[in-house]
């Protein structure tokens, strides 16, 4: 119908000058020079003590910056990494102690072995959630001095595994300067792999994740196995620096792997920011350099570490690394002066493609909440290239018939169907994944993505990709990441918000983020989208826009589902429209029909109100 | 008998803990994990009180429950109201806090447990159907079996339990009803701490005053808490038995060093089945 119609084109980044391009690579100059200065660092010659120090720090913050990337990004508080550690640690120990296997045999097994341990201990995570989470996978590290005890001979029991052979790769016994460079090698390969992970379209589904399993699973993400994915990949550093940590000493202890080690890790990660990658090397290096090394104030350790967790917590939501990122970004503010980003002005034809469009049909649906019928016999047929409108006053059962559709509630009695199947019974992200997206009422946007990521969040599951691709950057996922943001940076046009790809997301006013909502639906190509009041909030314009887009989207194929308060917008926009009241469904027809049936006046629009013209 | 008679102490205090947890939990929707510490600073009153300044109990609880009411609040105060909402932050504060107490009591009174004389009936063991049990733990049995039922009961028909009931399933919902949820929030902790201080003293005997008694206490009692499931005072109880009777007999039969391991195993397994604990409830999930 109205295909390809004009869209402000797509601004540019805001750079003028090519030479502030390079600005992009500032974050990774640090940690590169930061890498060069440790591998030169033996060259000076500081002694066995500084070089001890460096050592602990990079095992302390390979396990800091595991349990970074399951709290902070995918927000679950799982404190089993001392577990892992410890599995690495005494995986690693017998390996070389009793069968003197080379150390790359024995870091594999034990990353490996880290991550069973990680599995097990995510079992409760799946069914609990938050503080349950991390309770108890506490007590799993709780365990750890028993299950060494009743392992004895293998483990050494309380008095530890003493008299662990030195390192050997491949036939070659190192010495400890070269043990060095072995542990500061694995934590910066660790280290690159981890913000290569974070920054990928993974680290970007774990903090869609964090927002909520709803949101999540109405990607198509099964919270299930992103659960998993998240414990077991947070397990793979800590059973690193487990197996580095068995050969530093030769020996290994319970007492390394207790409450207070747990205390201490979960205070580097506060202190350096839980949602970042560097600031579990800043967190524990303040906590090696301080309170871990000082034999002399040990009593005033613990004292420390509960300063630093109610301060953190309370305080530092995002660390010392955020307090020292946002100086640094007003730094570079006031150096730098970029040019604002012009208003969108210029305009040009969106392409949206075609959807593949199937019928939703909604027969004879009933459900109760306790005392409350809140559908009761409800039928619906939305056809494909039809905007299919729903209204009704609030608690008349709109939003409830969506979330049947989508799954998040139990029907009581009848039928609904996509196409030729069924969606009654399954899995609300089984049911995004076979085309149904859709916006929320309330938008729910995660914190720390730009439009285009939050946007392209809808690709993750439909265009998957591997996590070892995402890590090495393989030319396969730089393809799909490629499709991602043209695809967003399209959508975003459509939807007149392009100007703002790069912004921050969460923090834009209610209306935006409705957009938004809308274009991170549509970039899930839904053969059924279920808009949940898109319109609230929009200035006239933009229900104008938002109009048109939605009629585009239906010419091209696609069944489109709208809810909606604004009885004029759903009066242009739909096709067909049904009323709903109490539950019930009052009337339905085409537009005409239902602005002139006066049931509908009555209920809906109230007997005084004039029909709009 | 006798290890029934234990596993019945052991649950006991298990219980008081899962109260404890299940106040702060119901009134402000917060896990409080220093909860437990305010128990092992109730035994080393107890401690005080009996070894070092000789008063009668009675003062010694009655300190107890200001003390642990006042520090309650404190812990509200710093730990939790300056918390941005949602983010289960509320952990790590509290962690911190607990870690803090227990510091603050291995710098007073070093690492090792002290022994604390029984509240009163002496030292012999009694014989009582069959089994051997000592007069300080039938005391803290009866408590600990009573403390649940009571505030049950006191949650379920008082004005101030309902209240709390309603405002744990809809903060917003409960402030437009008009309940103060700030003042739940903060009572809920003065309370839970009070009268887990104050029962201190009466744990004392069983438990001895020991700096690492809360972190003992933390992880069985909430295991205890999850089994029943949160914020049911009755499933707490049944909960806390349970971990004491599955403790209790993986000892005898089986081997100490089995006993966290069978705990474990039996989370796992409730956690499994039932989800949401034995009286939980599951609440479909809302858009």
């Amino acid at each position: 119908m109205k295909a390809g119609r004009t869209l402000p084109a797509a601004p540019s980044d805001g750079v003028a000058r090519p030479w502030l391009r390079l600005l992009r690579f500032q974050w990774v100059a640090v940690p590169i020079v930061g890498a060069i200065l440790t591998l030169l660092l033996p060259v000076l010659d500081p002694g066995p003590f500084v070089l001890r120090q460096v050592e602990l720090i990079a095992m302390f913050a390979l396990v800091v910056v595991g349990l970074n990337l399951s709290w902070g990004y995918a927000g679950e508080l799982a404190l089993g990494n001392v577990a892992m550690f410890a599995a690495g640690a005494y995986t690693c120990g017998i390996l070389a102690k009793d069968f003197h296997v080379d150390l790359l045999v024995s870091l594999a097994a034990a990353i490996l072995v880290a991550a069973v341990v990680g599995f097990i201990s995510g079992v409760p995570g799946l069914r609990l959630g938050g503080w349950a989470l991390a309770m108890s996978s506490f007590i799993l590290v709780l365990l750890l001095p028993d299950i060494m005890t009743v392992f004895q001979r293998e483990t050494g029991g309380l008095n530890g595994l003493a008299a662990i052979p030195d390192p050997v790769l491949l036939g070659h016994k190192l010495d400890p300067l070269q043990y060095y460079y072995v542990i500061t090698i694995s934590t910066i390969l660790g280290f690159a792999f981890f913000r290569n992970l974070v920054v990928s379209r993974h680290g970007r589904a774990l903090s869609v994740l964090r927002q909520g399993p709803i949101l999540a699973q109405s990607l198509g993400i099964s919270v299930f196995r992103m659960k998993l994915l998240a414990y077991v990949l947070a397990a793979l550093p800590a059973g690193l620096a487990g197996a580095l940590f068995a050969y530093l000493d030769n020996f290994i202890a319970p007492e390394s792997f207790g409450f207070s080690t747990v205390i201490a890790f979960l205070a580097a990660s506060v202190l350096g920011g839980s949602r970042t990658v560097y600031g579990a090397l800043l967190g524990s290096a303040l906590l090696q350099i301080g309170p871990l090394s000082s034999t002399r104030y040990q009593q005033y350790s613990l004292l420390v570490y509960g300063a630093f967790l109610v301060v953190g917590g309370v305080f530092l939501s995002g660390g010392l690394s955020g307090v020292l990122g946002s100086l640094y970004k007003s730094a570079s503010k006031w150096w730098v002066k970029r040019k604002p980003s012009p208003p969108a002005k210029a305009t040009t034809k969106v392409e949206l493609g075609p959807f593949e469009g199937a019928p939703l049909t909604v027969a004879d649906v009933s459900k109760r909440f306790g005392g409350v019928q809140a559908l009761d016999r409800v039928s619906i047929e939305a056809k494909p290239g039809q905007v299919t409108g729903l209204i009704g006053a609030n608690g008349s059962g709109k939003t409830t018939l969506i979330n049947l559709v989508c799954g998040y509630y139990w029907l009581d009695s009848g039928r609904i169907e996509l196409g030729e199947d069924s969606l009654v019974g399954k899995r609300p992200h089984v049911i995004a994944r076979a085309g149904v997206s859709r916006s929320f009422q309330t938008p729910s946007i995660p914190t720390g993505l730009n439009c285009l990521q939050v946007v392209a969040t809808n690709r993750y599951v439909r265009d998957a990709s591997g996590v070892l691709p995402a890590v090495l950057r393989l030319p396969s996922y730089r393809r799909r990441l490629d499709g991602d943001l043209r695809e967003a940076r399209r959508l975003l046009e459509a939807l007149g918000i392009g100007h703002l790809a790069t912004q921050e997301a969460a923090s834009l006013p209610l209306g935006t983020r409705r957009l938004l909502e809308v274009a991170r639906a549509l970039a899930g190509r839904p053969s059924l989208l279920l808009l949940d009041e898109p319109a609230s909030g929009l200035d006239k314009n933009e229900v104008e826009e938002l109009s048109q887009l939605i009629r585009y989207t239906a010419a091209h194929g696609a069944t489109v589902v709208l809810i909606e308060h604004n009885f004029p917008m759903v009066l242009e926009t739909a096709d067909q429209i049904y009323v709903l009241e109490q539950g019930k469904l009052i009337a339905s027809g085409g537009p005409q029909a239902i602005r002139d049936n006066p049931a509908v006046i009555q209920s809906y629009l109230g007997a005084e109100v004039q029909t709009p013209a | 008998m006798t290890t029934v008679w234990g596993a019945l102490t052991v649950g006991a205090v298990y219980a008081i803990v899962a109260v404890g947890f299940n106040i702060v939990i119901i009134s402000s929707a917060t896990f409080n994990f220093a909860q437990p510490q305010l128990i092992m600073l109730g035994t080393f009153a107890a401690y005080l009180g009996a070894a070092q300044f000789h008063v009668p109990l009675l003062v010694t609880i009655g300190i107890s429950l200001v003390l642990g009411g006042v520090i309650g609040l404190l812990i509200e105060r710093t730990a939790i109201r300056l918390l941005p909402p949602g983010a289960h932050a509320e952990l790590v504060t509290t962690v911190g806090v607990s870690v803090i107490i227990a510091g603050l009591v291995v710098l007073a009174f070093g690492n090792n447990p002290l022994s604390v004389p029984p509240v009163f009936g002496g030292e012999r063991a009694m014989t009582l159907l069959g089994g051997r049990i000592l007069p300080a733990e039938l005391t803290i049995l009866c408590i600990g079996l009573a403390l649940p039922l009571v505030a049950d009961i006191l949650t379920t028909r008082t004005l101030v339990g309902l209240s709390s009931l309603a405002t744990s399933e809809d903060k917003t919902a409960a402030v437009l009803r008009g309940i103060n949820v700030g003042r739940l929030g903060w009572g809920s902790y003065a309370v839970a701490g009070a009268l887990c201080m104050g029962l201190g003293p009466f744990v004392a005997p069983e438990t001895y005053a020991y700096s690492a008694l809360g972190d003992i206490l933390v992880l069985k009692g909430f295991v205890a808490m999850v089994i029943g499931g949160q914020g049911s005072h009755r499933g707490a109880l049944i909960g806390a038995l349970a971990v004491g009777f599955v403790e209790a007999f993986t000892a005898r039969y089986i081997g100490v060093n089995y006993q966290n391991v069978a705990v474990f195993g039996v989370l796992l397994i409730v956690l499994m089945i039932r989800p949401h604990g034995l009286f939980g409830e599951r609440l479909e999930r809302a858009v």
